[in-house]
């Protein structure tokens, strides 16, 4: 067996012609390289191949890490194994799916909530569209579900970045009601805090749900 | 008189009620209301009638609808 060892390994692997009293063959970094990325590795010649025992990368890395004896995994603990892999990956998509049907609840309690506050036909456009029209006591504003708000000054249009906070835990449409609520109840404050960017000018505005 | 409060939350609003009439639930509702405050939620009192929602420091028990929101940042 081989008695490659985590102090030997890396000069072996950086130099050429590496001999020690523990390693039986000459190497040279391009056989270690192959020894480590490659399965069955062999230099071609048979002197070398007799005395080089590890076969793939996996255990290369065994010995420069940790010096262990490589043991085989038997096929009772690779079933096992293969069985603990099968259980976890079918909690994580059980958990992946539970994830998904409370995202849908929570969207579904948040567009209840907005139903209150605009009623059933601009929920529809709201539900068309994904857009909100806000009017503000100096702007209009357009709050769009994806999570931004654009505010509208005579023909130009300029895109806010404003949220509320954690807004990703929170439903879509909750940031929308938020952002509502926020431009109707402070417009001055709402203002202060969004960063604004550049503007621009529009043709037309899009069609949005109002009140 | 019935009134409500929803209060935001990752898994969509969440509902309080309470009658005018009894001091309990009145009494209940505001507790939740300063808490929330504390954590700097925003109240806003609206109306179903969309005329639009009013930002409120204390709570009112007669508000009809109140509307507690996360603050707002920034992006």
């Amino acid at each position: 067996m081989s008695t490659y060892t985590s102090a030997n390994v890396w000069p072996v692997w950086t130099s050429t012609s590496y001999t020690t009293s523990t390693v039986s063959q000459s190497s040279d970094a391009t056989s270690t390289w192959g020894g480590w990325v490659g399965c069955d590795y062999s230099n071609g010649t048979s002197a070398t191949t007799s005395t080089i025992t590890y076969t793939d990368s996996s255990a290369i890395w065994v010995y420069w890490a940790e010096e262990p004896t490589l043991k085989a995994i038997s096929k009772e603990e690779q079933t096992a194994n293969d069985e603990r892999w099968a259980k976890e990956r079918e909690e994580s998509r059980k958990r992946a799916k539970k994830l998904e049907a409370d995202k849908k609840a929570a969207e579904k309690k948040a567009k209840e909530l907005l139903l209150d506050l605009i009623g059933e036909d601009e929920l529809k456009v709201y539900e068309e569209t994904g857009r909100l029209f806000v009017k503000g006591r100096k702007f209009d504003y357009i709050v769009n579900k994806g999570g931004y708000v654009q505010k509208v000054d005579k023909n130009k249009i300029i895109d806010l970045c404003v949220h509320i906070q954690n807004r990703y835990t929170y439903p879509e449409t909750d940031n929308v009601v938020g952002m509502k609520l926020a431009i109707e109840g402070n417009e001055e404050e709402f203002l202060k805090i969004a960063n604004h960017h550049s503007p621009r000018d529009i043709g037309e505005l899009p069609r949005a749900a109002c009140m | 008189m019935k009134n409500e409060m929803r209060i935001m939350g990752t898994l969509g609003d969440t509902k309080v009620i309470w009658d005018t009439e009894n001091e309990d639930e009145v009494e209940a509702a505001e507790d939740q209301f300063d808490a929330l405050k504390e954590k700097g939620f925003k109240a806003y009192a609206v109306k179903k009638d969309g005329k639009p929602g009013k930002e409120i420091k204390k709570f009112d028990s007669e508000a009809g609808m109140i509307i507690m929101v996360p603050k707002i940042a920034g992006g």
